[in-house]
């Protein structure tokens, strides 16, 4: 194949993610509270003075370095004079999106390396003597690239604004970048390595400090490194990975009072004291049966693949497996904390598949140039055939189950209808239905207090807007005190005072 | 064998991608030196509903106006104590509609800063004591009446009992009014249901 007709082939994928994912700006409902509760809501108050503090924030359980790197770009988007919040959080999801496309380089990279191991010619790395030819391992790329690209909930799961979705960045990478240390070779590329090393490790350190859960890839990075015997890569990744824990201990010690204190509380009260229980637990073996209900019938495609090609995606499936493992022991279970298993996955079946796709008949029997008997001929076209079937399959099965979130209830409309009452001009305070459903004050945009509704706080003068249900009791008690219908979106209304209280 | 003159170096090229990463970082730097050094305090002013009457009233009322600045507030999503809660009219609503500083503020303060300038006369605050557990009512406070040089004359308000304490503090020309509160302790809150400002 052409170097320029893969390339054409890489570009069409990375334009497929990039639309998929302005798709998701445009239409992905909220996954979960904490994605505007702990960490957006912490920076808009921080710049505004006024957010709604849950228990997390008040408890010193959370880092301030995500809410700071949020926070910054929401102070660059305020001198430049945007002051919406809920079309700063906008700008804030699309920014994860983009940056979710390093997925898709993980994929390619990934690919194209555990092809090349799977394949005839694992210990090649280019298609020696022709300048033109595509790198060996190509077809493992485009798989892997595609996969990341295009699998639905991965698609999905790109805009929140949750630890997991930029934690699931660094491991992906990272995991990567170690593969091509373990199969580095050569004066010229071991200068490369140790570049790539402090890459890794500070991607590492980055991802554990910002998802301690997703601590079961570094133990792979370090056996992988340790089985190569790439002793002192290990000792540089392990150094850089030192960084990141320092910026955030000293983060800690700044807002906190004590270095790393926001993760010896989180550890504590989750994973010591088991306080996470408290918001529901699950049986040990949801996130398999999960899984089974994302994929109903390609997970078992997906996963002959993985075991197919364990000899070489063992670091990824292990990652994968582990991870799966490790919260499986826990009590308290959410789809968002297992979102990892999904990159690593893909990546091992794209690779394995590309592998096959790209498999030749032994040398004994097949000679350059001599076409092959229509026997193997057809064998090879109806394994291409099942594999890119496949492949295809896990995409439709992945978008035909792929709706559905973590926190039920989230209703897109409600944030709609929380921001229209924050642009207009005579608001002084609003009550909702379900202030945990909303997108806190960064989403209301407005100073303004904003409290549950109760028939009794409708007599406060300065809650002249109610935000409820269609046809709820709230909304009748509203209309009952005064207030009437200004807005609507699906099943949520907005009223507005239009008696004056008595007295006044 | 050194060469006569060496070939002319080609100056280096910045790639693009670089360059524009390096716009990109420096611009979110630029905007986390803004994050970090914020104040964190907050600010509203409400839409003015009526003119300032002729007579004696109280010009913090909610309807004419008012800013309210505080140093933090009390923002758990249950029970929100909203700063402007202090000018909404309503001295015993239920325990929630109050201002209450954050727990870690340290040095609570609010400010009420009015449209035009007034004759303050006196300032009546309705503490914690006159809804709920009179051990809750702030005790050590100083008022600061606000004019358009600064400070103008102040109040210091040592051993407070009243929960409903009226203060006799008369300013003329008068913009605002700030009151700097001193937590019993390290753990102690501020709240306060109303505050009045009363003149012409």
């Amino acid at each position: 194949m052409n170097k320029r007709r893969v390339h054409i082939a890489l570009a069409a994928i990375v334009f497929l993610g990039l639309v998929l994912r302005a798709l998701a700006v445009r239409y992905e409902p909220a996954h979960h509270p904490d994605e505007y509760f702990q960490y957006l809501e912490p920076a808009w108050g921080r710049l505004t003075g006024s957010w709604i503090e849950t228990w997390e924030w008040s408890s010193g359980v959370r880092s301030w370095v995500l809410p700071g790197y949020h926070g910054a770009w929401m102070a660059v988007l305020m001198h430049l004079g945007v002051r919406e919040g809920s079309v700063i959080g906008r700008f804030l999801q699309a920014h994860w999106a983009l940056l979710s496309m390093s997925l898709v380089w993980a994929g390619w990279r990934g690919g194209v390396l555990l092809a090349r191991r799977l394949g005839h010619n694992r210990e090649a790395t280019e298609n020696i003597g022709d300048a033109t030819a595509a790198p060996i391992g190509w077809q493992g790329g485009l798989g892997a690239a595609l996969l990341c690209a295009a699998f639905p909930l991965q698609v999905r799961f790109s805009i929140h604004t949750l630890s997991e979705q930029a934690s699931i960045l660094c491991m992906v990478c990272a995991l990567v970048l170690t593969g091509e240390l373990a199969g580095a070779t050569g004066r010229e590329d071991q200068r490369k390595a140790r570049k790539k090393a402090l890459w890794m490790g500070l991607l590492l350190g980055l991802g554990v400090c910002l998802r301690i859960q997703h601590a079961v890839v570094p133990l792979v990075v370090a056996l992988w490194l340790m089985v190569s015997r790439r002793w002192w890569l290990l000792l540089i990744a392990t150094s850089a990975s030192i960084l990141p824990v320092m910026l955030f201990g000293m983060v800690d010690w700044l807002t906190w009072g004590s270095f790393l204190s926001s993760y010896v509380a989180y550890v504590k009260f989750n994973l010591v004291e088991g306080g996470a229980s408290i918001f529901g637990t699950l049986p040990w073996k949801w996130y398999a049966d999960h899984f089974r209900e994302r994929l109903p019938t390609a997970l078992p495609f997906l996963g002959l693949l993985c075991l197919i090609g364990l000899r070489a995606t063992w670091p990824f499936v292990l990652s994968a497996v582990g991870l799966t493992v490790l919260l499986s022991t826990q009590p308290h279970k959410e789809e968002r904390f297992v979102m990892l298993f999904w990159p690593l996955v893909l990546i091992a079946a794209g690779a394995t598949a590309g592998a096959w796709l790209a498999s030749r008949p032994p040398p004994a029997v097949f000679v350059e140039g001599t076409p092959l008997k229509p026997p193997r001929r057809l064998r090879k076209w109806l394994v291409r055939t099942v594999l890119l079937a496949g492949l295809a399959e896990v995409l439709v099965d992945g978008a035909r189950h792929c709706q559905g979130n973590d926190f039920r209830g989230l209703d897109t409309s409600r944030y709609h209808a929380q921001a229209w009452v924050g642009r207009q001009a005579d608001v002084t305070g609003l009550l909702d239905d379900l202030a945990l459903y909303t997108g806190g004050y960064m989403w209301f945009g407005r100073n303004f207090p904003q409290l549950q509704f109760q028939t009794d706080r409708i007599g406060n003068p300065l809650f002249n807007y109610v935000l409820a249900e269609h046809d709820s009791d709230i909304a009748r008690d509203a209309k009952r005190a005064g207030f009437t219908e200004v807005f609507r979106e699906d099943n949520m209304v907005v009223l507005r005072r239009v008696s004056p209280l008595a007295g006044q | 064998m050194v060469p006569e003159s060496l070939p002319p170096r080609r100056p280096r090229r910045v790639k693009p991608a670089v360059f524009g990463l390096a716009v990109v970082g420096a611009l979110w730097l630029w905007g986390l030196g803004s994050f970090v050094t914020a104040s964190g305090n907050f600010e509203v002013t409400l839409p003015r509903r009526r003119p300032s009457p002729d007579r004696l009233h109280n010009f913090s009322l909610w309807d004419l106006g008012p800013t309210v600045r505080a140093s933090s507030f009390y923002g758990d999503y249950g029970s929100l104590h909203h700063p402007a809660f202090m000018v909404d009219g309503l001295a015993t609503p239920d325990k929630v509609q109050k201002w209450a500083s954050a727990e870690r503020d340290r040095h609570p303060w609010v400010e009420l800063l009015w449209r035009e300038k007034h004759d303050l006369e006196r300032v009546v605050i309705h503490h914690a004591g006159a809804v709920e557990d009179k051990g809750l009512t702030a005790n050590r406070y100083t008022l600061w009446c606000l004019t358009d040089q600064g400070h103008g004359p102040s109040l210091e308000v040592v051993s407070n009992q009243e929960p409903v304490a009226s203060h006799d503090l008369a300013c003329a020309q008068a913009r605002g009014l700030r009151i700097e509160f001193v937590p019993k302790d390290s753990h102690d809150i501020i709240r306060v249901f109303e505050v009045e400002t009363w003149g012409r």
